[in-house]
């Protein structure tokens, strides 16, 4: 696969040179058959797109040069009203061009075209929220948001589900985007050739904070991939709690979180917000913020100011909790 | 028109007052004059949502609007283009010129033009009105449902979406009626259908696009409307309702509309390409039957903007082969013009050099919706970047510098002065720097996984160089239309010189005066060809059809 990844790297990046995109989330540095396969014809169609252009261009370029008029020349050119052969001609060459590109295109659908369940295969729920992404493993048990870990070099089948307006799953480096429509069971599959961290976005628009609705996809090795699965359906530590950290968690357990977010093992069994259980094995939250201490403490305060119009803008902790909730919260592992 | 005069109390009092004459006037002229007068303030309002838009993504994490402002901007940015910058100005140029053309005294239904020209420019006014009661609708343009019903929306801002749209759309409506009603019955003697100017051919089709397409556009505003103010669940999904209803209704008029707003342009090219290469359009007959196939095409496509909404493989592969072949008359003209160009003695005026402009920029857009088509890749490109570069080719390159053609074109026919030249050239040069330095990179970002309609974007995603210097070249756009209202301005001030014929023109309108009189001909002329003021002036070499 390497001189596909190849051609389609060099397809628009030469063009645009100096482009600095995170290769993390672009389609042309696919780590998927899916997106090289697209990524290849899109490269095909581009520079067919090339010469059709260039050929325009040319032919202006010449009109105009043979067009100039000489100075002091007033008469007027052949008036010439046209001619069949070269309008049969430039009607009959686009139509065979586009059949051409029309078997392409069917080509690359079937090439890309999910392939039947096998054992060995993930499933994965992908449900949009506005706005994060919740992933549910239903074989394994295992609900998380922000962060779909998916083992290297298998079909992943992704039943998408939205529980509000409609969100689409795009993830570049390793397929294109369906859309997750409220009322409609759409599926996709994505399967990553190598290990690595993908960027994923919401790709339609879905309100306020659409453009803070971003995920991470990071695909393991089957060991890494096998010990995060053993990680999540492990119950919490039943370490015992710093009086700090017990002082957080009866914040958090017997406050307004409890009415939307779900932590296992506790009382709390909200659906709406992301499910807290394991929140601090993730690296990011809240449809894409790196999950550091400044980060959350600004959230606790008042996340409102780091995410305008979230659904849990309202929502502003004292600063004399906050500390203890972050205490709870790191136990969240 | 003057014999009513008596008949009519307002309309004596309208001869008294300047204002009151504007406001009361059924002249096609004056009518063709406030559609664009009215849709180029829009525009320019449109385009100061464009910089804000801009100035907002320049930077990651930038602070210049938040997102509630921005999703307002950016929606009212394309209700602002489409439905009051280039809609009205392309019914603007048919109300002055397709009578003009076709050698008609004024359009067939002067009242209703006169309604339709109100209900655009109230309908207008009533949908910016909502910024000062609670917000401007903004959930985009398209207005997806659900997330348009009352549980995502509270508030009066779709509802000010929902009758804005449908006092604009019985508007288009209406204008079109007249439109195809004036071309059927009002040409000259000797005008056959297949000799009208390509400009009205185009109008026509438009106009027939129109009322086939706007239709749908106000059924999905009135559901939407009883959805949210009545309680039904024609699109609330959370109570049975399809989302997907939405879409199919809405992009049944959302695709013939970008026809609506390029096939007045193309119409415009056509007239200009002749005139300043001194021959006969190419293949007339060609390029008529290409518009046409265009309006009929434009009908079967619609699905190609719902690729990744989990349609059946079979719909996929029938819209895309649909998408794939309105390629072929899109081809058609833009090598006819080139034909036409080929061989002549050109002259390269303003006019001239917006319409080569055109077919450049038009080229690129027609080639990234060939891209776009494609299945594969849409599911790839849709929702980014790419898209939105894909189609500002399409409506910037294609119909917004077709509108600066015939805007230096016919300017002298409707005010009697000449724009400058040489300001002309400098906004000409000026707009095609920046239009590029905006919309080019947008390709290149949306392949780099940037989706539309976001308001930020993380720093780490390698976006900011590229948004940075779209930026710049947003401003430089703005300065090109600074030239142009400078231009217009000027020459406004200016002493009229009254030229009747500056470019040595091909068709009726140059045959009266500049502006031309009330009631336009003081003869109707009779036509035998294409080019009826060609054959007055080259009896010797006059067309034979």
């Amino acid at each position: 696969m390497a001189w596909r990844k190849w051609i389609s790297l060099i397809g628009f990046s030469l063009l645009l040179a100096g482009c600095t995109a995170n290769p993390a989330t672009t389609t042309f540095n696919t780590n998927s058959s899916i997106a090289a396969e697209k990524a290849q014809l899109f490269n095909i169609l581009f520079w067919m797109g090339v010469v059709v252009f260039l050929l325009v261009v040319v032919l202006l370029t010449i009109a105009v040069i043979r067009g100039r008029r000489k100075p002091g020349d007033t008469t007027e050119p052949f008036q010439n009203h046209g001619n069949v052969r070269l309008e049969i001609l430039w009607t009959v060459i686009p139509i065979l061009l586009v059949i051409f590109i029309f078997f392409l295109t069917v080509r690359t659908m079937n090439a890309v075209a999910a392939p039947p369940r096998e054992n060995g295969d993930l499933t994965v729920r992908a449900i949009g929220h506005r706005w994060f992404w919740e992933f549910q493993y239903p074989d394994l048990g295992i609900t998380t948001a922000n962060e779909l870990h998916i083992p290297e070099d298998t079909n992943v089948h992704i039943e998408l589900v939205s529980v509000d307006v409609i969100h689409s799953f795009w993830v570049p480096n390793l397929s294109g985007k369906i859309d997750v429509v409220p009322g409609q069971q759409n599926s996709m599959w994505i399967r990553a050739d190598n290990a690595g961290t993908f960027m994923g976005h919401c790709a339609e628009f879905c309100g306020i904070q659409h453009a803070n609705m971003h995920f991470n996809v990071i695909a393991d090795d089957a060991s890494t991939f096998q010990a995060w699965v053993e990680g999540q359906q492990a119950g919490l530590a039943d370490s015992t709690l710093t009086d700090l950290e017990a002082q957080g968690s009866k914040i958090v357990t017997a406050g307004v979180c409890a009415g939307c977010h779900a932590i296992d093992g506790t009382n709390m069994l909200g659906k709406t917000g992301p499910n807290l259980t394991h929140l601090y094995s993730r690296s990011i939250f809240a449809g894409g913020f790196e999950l550091n201490d400044e980060n959350m403490k600004q959230w606790l305060r008042d996340s409102g100011k780091l995410k305008p119009g979230n659904l849990m803008a309202g929502i502003r902790l004292p600063d004399d909790q906050i500390e203890a909730v972050m205490a709870y919260l790191k136990t969240l592992r | 028109m003057t014999s009513q005069a008596g008949t009519f109390p307002y309309m004596r009092r309208a001869e008294k007052s300047k204002l009151l004459s504007w406001a009361l006037t059924t002249d096609h002229k004056r009518i063709g004059i406030l559609y664009l007068a009215t849709a180029f303030i829009f525009f320019l309002v449109g385009g100061i949502e464009a910089l804000l838009i801009r100035l907002q993504l320049a930077q990651p994490g930038a602070q210049v609007l938040g997102p509630d402002a921005y999703n307002q901007v950016f929606t009212m940015h394309g209700l602002t283009m489409i439905f009051l910058g280039a809609m009205p100005i392309a019914i603007g140029f048919a109300n002055y010129f397709v009578p003009l053309m076709i050698g008609a005294r004024d359009m067939v239904f002067p009242r209703l033009n006169a309604l339709s020209y109100w209900l655009f420019a109230l309908g207008g006014l009533f949908m910016y009105s909502s910024f000062l009661l609670g917000g401007a609708p903004d959930k985009g343009w398209f207005a997806y449902a659900p997330m348009t019903e009352r549980a995502f929306s509270p508030g009066m801002r779709m509802d000010f979406w929902s009758l804005g749209v449908i006092g604009l759309a019985i508007s288009s409506t209406v204008g079109s009626i007249n439109i195809i009603v004036t071309i059927f019955q009002l040409r000259a003697r000797g005008m056959s259908i297949t000799k009208v100017p390509m400009f009205v051919w185009n109008m026509l089709i438009t106009s027939l696009i129109g009322i086939f397409a706007f239709p749908s556009l106000i059924v999905a505003a009135a559901l939407l409307l009883l959805d949210r103010q009545l309680g039904t669940v024609f699109f609330n999904t959370a109570q049975g309702g399809n989302a997907m209803l939405w879409q199919h209704i809405f992009w049944f008029f959302g695709h013939p509309e970008v026809y609506i707003l390029v096939l007045p342009a193309m119409g415009i090219m056509s007239e200009v390409i002749p005139v300043f290469s001194r021959k006969p359009l190419f293949g007339f007959m060609a390029i008529a039957f290409s518009t046409a196939a265009i309006g009929v095409l434009s009908f079967t496509v619609w699905a190609h903007h719902m690729f990744s909404t989990g349609m059946s493989t079979i719909s996929l592969l029938f819209f895309a082969a649909d998408s794939f072949l309105i390629g072929v008359p899109t081809g058609v003209k833009i090598f006819s013009w080139l034909a036409t160009m080929w061989g002549g003695k050109l002259r390269f005026d303003t006019p001239l050099l917006f319409a080569m402009g055109f077919i450049v920029m038009f080229v690129i857009g027609g080639i990234t919706g060939i891209h776009v088509a494609s299945v594969p890749v849409d599911w790839q490109v849709t929702d980014t970047y790419y898209v939105v570069g894909h189609f500002h080719y399409v409506l910037f390159g294609g119909t917004i510098l077709g509108f600066l053609s015939g805007l230096f074109y016919w300017f002298p026919k409707m005010t009697g002065r000449m724009l400058s030249e040489r300001l002309g050239k400098l906004s000409f040069w000026t707009i095609m720097v920046g239009m590029n330095m905006v919309f080019f990179p947008m390709h290149y970002l949306g392949l780099a996984g940037m989706p539309r309609r976001i308001y930020t974007y993380p720093a780490d995603t390698g976006w900011a160089f590229w948004n940075l210097f779209e930026t710049v070249g947003a401003f430089i756009t703005a300065l090109g239309f600074l030239i142009i209202l400078i231009n217009l301005i000027v020459t406004l001030r200016s002493r009229p010189t009254n030229p009747q014929d500056p470019w040595d023109g091909f068709t009726l309108e140059w045959t009266t005066s500049s502006p031309p009189p009330a009631e336009n001909f003081a003869e109707i002329p009779a036509v035998r060809s294409r080019r009826p003021l060609w054959d007055a002036k080259h009896p010797d070499m006059a067309d034979t059809h």
